[in-house]
C-alpha cells in the first residue's frame, strides 16, 4: 500500500536518517478486510475474479489501495470459472470473490468443477456479522457447511487475528498435495475489525512419501511388459511432468494415451501418442487398453467415463498406478503396484530404475497402428466435409501451435478431444470431472487474462454457450482476446444423442432455440458471424483470428451429427457402439 | 456402495475440537459414502475423538483411513491394537 507520508520523507537524505523517530509518521491499525488484500499480495495474486455484494464490502473498499486487479464479472459462477481457468492455464492458484447468500451459493458450480479437477483455487466470500449469524438474516447462508462437499477444506474465520494466516493456509492447501478449492468465509464485522498481524504458520504438514519398493517394482514391470500402455491423466499436467512421461515413454517404447484432461500433456504429433480412450474414445485406443497386459496409470483417477464398466476394464492387465492422493489407489482399480506420489517425482524414481531396457514392444505398437488404420482412412475421408473436423482443422491451422482451446460440455467437447490436435503442452482446458456446461467462456477469460499475447479459442455448444454468455460484457469491458466457435446444432447435442440411442428418439426438452449471436454479439458491441452449413469455414476462422480481441462464429452444423464412438454408461469396449455398425 | 463383510473394522480418529471440524469429518463419512455402521463421538474444545465401524474389507478401510487422515483438522487416524 502507498503511503504517501512516507513518501515526503525520503526527499531527503537527512530526513531519511531520522526516520525511525520521525513525528509526522501515523501508523493506523490495519483492520480485517486490508490483512486479507495483504494476505493476497504476499501471495503473489496479480487478479481477483469476483462481483461485490453487501457482506463484501469491506473488503472491496479496502481493495483499490493495493496493486490487485479485480475483474468484475456479471455473475459469481463465471468468477469461478474464470479464476479456474486462470489457474488451470498457469498452474498457480486462480482466486474468486463474492458476497454472501446468492453471492456465494453462484459460486457452488464453480467449485465443484475445480475440485473434481483437482484445480487450485481460493474462493473467499463475504459473510453477515457474527451478531447476525444463526438469525436467518439477510444474505445468510451456511455457506462454509454447504462448500464441505465441493472444496478440499473450508474455513470461517470468526477472529480477525486469524485472517491473514487463514487466507495464507487456505493458498497453501490449495496447491498443496491434490490441488482443490478451499473457501474462506469471513463475517462482515471481522472485515471491519482492527487485527494484529498473527504472521503465518503452517498447521498441518503433508508431504507424500515416495515407496521406493513401488518404484523399483513398477520399472520391473515395464521392462518385463510386452503390451504396455502408458496411461496419462491430468495429474501430469498439474505436476509439470510432461517431460518425464515423454522420456518414460520413448525409455521404454510404450504408446501412450491420455485421460481428457491428460490431453496435451504429450503432444498429438509424437509417434508414441496413439489416442484417447473411454467412452468417446477412439475404438481402437479402447481395444488397445482391452489387450495390454500393463497399464501405467499415472495422475488419473480411473473415472467411470475412461473405464466403463469397471469389472471388464483391461482385463487382461497388470496396473501401476501413481497417483498424489492415496485414497484414489485401489478405489476403482485394484492396482498391482500402488504408489503414493507426485507425478513428476515418481516417474523421475522410475526412470531411474530403467538404465537398460530391451525393446520388448515392437510388435505391439505395429498391432496397434494397423489397428488404426481403418479409424485414420475414416477420417481422413470425412476431413474435407463441412463439420466439426473441418472447424478443428481450421482452427488449428489459422490459430497457430500457440492456440490454447478451452472447451465447454457436450458434443463438441469430445469432438475437440478427438479432432484437434494438441501440440502445445497444456494448451487443453476443459471441465472434465463436474462437466460443467457454461464453463468454457468464463475460464476463457482467466486463460486470456494469463495469457494476453496468444490465441485463445473457446468451442462450445449453442446450449452452454447460453449459460455464461453474460460475461460478454466482461471481456469487452477488459478487451479480452478471445475466439469463440459455436458448433449450433439447435439442439443440446449430446443429450439429443443419447435419447436417439437409448430413448427412441424420443426428443423431450432438446431441441434449442438461441439469439441470432452476431446481432447479439454487436449488442455488446463485439464482432460475430454466422456460417450455414456450406459456408466457408477457414475463411470465418481467418477473420475471427484477424478481428482484434472477442470475435464469435456461429457455425450452424448437422443437427443430428452424432459422436462416434461410443461406449454406453457402464458397459464395457466389446458393447461399443460403432460409426455405420 | 462398497462391497460389506459383515465384519466391521473399527477407525479411530482425533481431530481438532469444535462443530466445524466435526461436521466436515461427518461430511467426509457421507459423502464418500463409507459403509458407517456404528459411530461414537466426543467432541471436546480442543480436541475432538470419533471412532467409526466401517462394514467393508480391510483394504478399502485403510484407503478410508488415508483419505481421512488427508483432512486438515484431522490429525491422526488409526485402527485399535494396531
Amino acid at each position: 500500500m502507498e503511503n504517501t507520508a512516507h513518501k515526503a520523507d525520503f526527499d531527503s537524505f537527512d530526513n531519511f536518517d531520522n526516520f525511525d523517530n520521525h513525528p509526522a509518521i501515523e501508523y493506523k491499525p490495519r483492520i480485517g478486510s486490508e490483512a486479507m488484500c495483504e494476505a493476497l499480495l504476499d501471495e503473489g495474486i496479480e487478479h481477483l475474479f469476483g462481483y461485490p455484494g453487501g457482506a463484501i464490502m469491506p473488503f472491496y473498499d479496502a481493495l483499490p489501495d493495493y496493486p490487485l486487479k479485480h475483474v468484475l464479472t456479471r455473475h459469481e459462477q463465471a468468477a469461478a470459472h474464470a479464476a479456474d481457468g486462470y489457474a488451470r492455464a498457469t498452474g498457480e492458484v486462480g482466486v474468486c470473490i463474492a458476497t454472501s447468500g446468492p453471492g456465494a451459493t453462484n459460486l457452488v458450480t464453480g467449485l465443484a468443477t475445480a475440485m473434481m479437477d483437482s484445480v487450485p483455487m481460493v474462493a473467499i466470500t463475504g459473510q453477515v456479522g457474527r451478531p447476525a449469524m444463526g438469525m436467518d438474516s439477510f444474505q445468510e447462508t451456511n455457506v462454509m457447511g454447504m462448500a464441505l462437499p465441493f472444496t478440499k477444506h473450508s474455513f470461517l474465520v470468526e477472529d480477525p487475528d486469524e485472517l491473514y494466516p487463514t487466507i495464507r493456509r487456505a493458498f497453501e492447501i490449495a496447491r498443496s498435495g491434490r490441488p482443490g478449492p478451499v473457501l474462506v468465509d469471513v463475517p462482515k464485522d471481522v472485515q471491519f475489525a482492527a487485527c494484529n498481524d498473527n504472521g503465518y504458520r503452517r498447521l498441518k504438514e503433508a508431504v507424500p512419501p515416495i515407496a521406493s519398493p513401488g518404484l523399483e517394482a513398477a520399472a520391473l514391470l515395464l521392462k518385463k511388459a510386452k503390451k504396455p500402455i502408458i496411461l496419462a491423466g491430468h495429474g501430469v499436467t498439474l505436476a509439470g511432468a510432461e517431460l518425464e512421461l515423454v522420456r518414460l515413454a520413448e525409455k521404454t517404447g510404450t504408446p501412450v494415451v491420455t485421460t481428457l484432461l491428460g490431453l496435451s500433456a504429450i503432444s498429438n504429433d509424437h509417434p508414441l501418442y496413439i489416442g484417447w480412450p473411454g467412452m468417446h474414445g477412439q475404438a481402437s485406443v479402447n481395444r488397445a487398453i482391452d489387450k495390454c497386459d500393463l497399464l501405467f496409470a499415472v495422475g488419473m483417477r480411473f473415472d467411470d467415463r475412461i473405464t466403463g464398466n469397471a469389472s471388464k476394464f483391461a482385463p487382461n492387465a497388470k496396473v501401476i498406478h501413481i497417483d498424489i492422493d492415496p485414497s484414489e489407489l485401489g478405489k476403482v482399480v485394484k492396482p498391482t503396484v500402488g504408489i503414493t506420489a507426485d507425478a513428476k517425482a515418481a516417474m523421475r524414481g522410475i526412470l531411474g530404475h530403467l538404465d537398460s531396457v530391451e525393446d520388448n514392444c515392437a510388435s505391439w505398437r505395429e498391432e496397434i497402428k494397423k489397428s488404426q488404420e481403418s479409424e485414420k482412412m475414416h477420417e481422413e475421408t470425412a476431413r474435407p466435409e463441412y463439420g466439426p473436423i473441418r472447424i478443428m482443422d481450421a482452427i488449428k491451422e489459422i490459430a497457430g501451435d500457440e492456440v490454447r482451446l478451452v472447451t465447454d460440455v457436450g458434443q463438441h467437447q469430445m469432438w475437440s478431444a478427438q479432432f484437434f490436435k494438441f501440440t502445445k503442452k497444456n494448451s487443453h482446458i476443459t471441465s472434465g470431472g463436474l462437466g460443467t456446461m457454461g464453463f468454457a467462456l468464463p475460464a476463457a477469460m482467466g486463460v486470456a487474462l494469463a495469457y494476453p499475447d496468444e490465441p485463445v479459442w473457446v468451442v462450445a455448444g449453442d446450449g452452454g454457450i447460453q449459460m455464461n454468455i453474460q460475461e460478454l460484457a466482461t471481456i469487452r469491458d477488459m478487451g479480452l482476446n478471445i475466439k469463440v466457435a459455436i458448433l449450433n446444432n439447435g439442439y443440446l447435442g449430446m443429450v439429443r444423442q443419447w435419447q436417439q440411442f437409448f430413448h427412441n428418439r424420443r426428443y423431450s426438452s432438446t431441441p434449442m432455440t438461441g439469439p441470432d449471436y452476431e446481432i447479439f454479439a454487436a449488442a455488446y458491441g463485439l464482432a460475430g458471424k454466422t456460417i450455414h452449413p456450406g459456408g466457408d469455414i477457414e475463411e470465418a476462422v481467418k477473420w475471427a483470428n484477424e478481428t482484434e480481441g472477442f470475435a464469435i462464429v456461429d457455425f450452424h452444423i448437422d443437427s443430428e451429427a452424432n459422436v462416434y464412438p461410443m461406449i454406453p454408461s457402464g458397459m464395457s469396449v466389446s458393447e461399443m457402439i460403432e460409426e455405420h455398425a | 456402495m462398497p462391497e460389506t463383510t459383515g465384519t466391521a473394522i473399527a477407525i479411530e480418529a482425533k481431530m481438532a475440537g469444535g462443530i466445524y471440524a466435526l461436521n466436515r469429518f461427518l461430511m467426509t463419512l457421507q459423502n464418500k459414502r463409507m459403509p458407517v455402521k456404528n459411530l461414537e463421538v466426543n467432541m471436546g474444545e480442543e480436541e475432538t475423538k470419533a471412532t467409526i465401524r466401517l462394514d467393508c474389507p480391510h483394504e478399502t478401510a485403510r484407503r478410508y483411513m488415508s483419505l481421512l487422515e488427508l483432512l486438515e483438522d484431522v490429525h491422526e487416524v488409526w485402527e485399535p491394537g494396531n
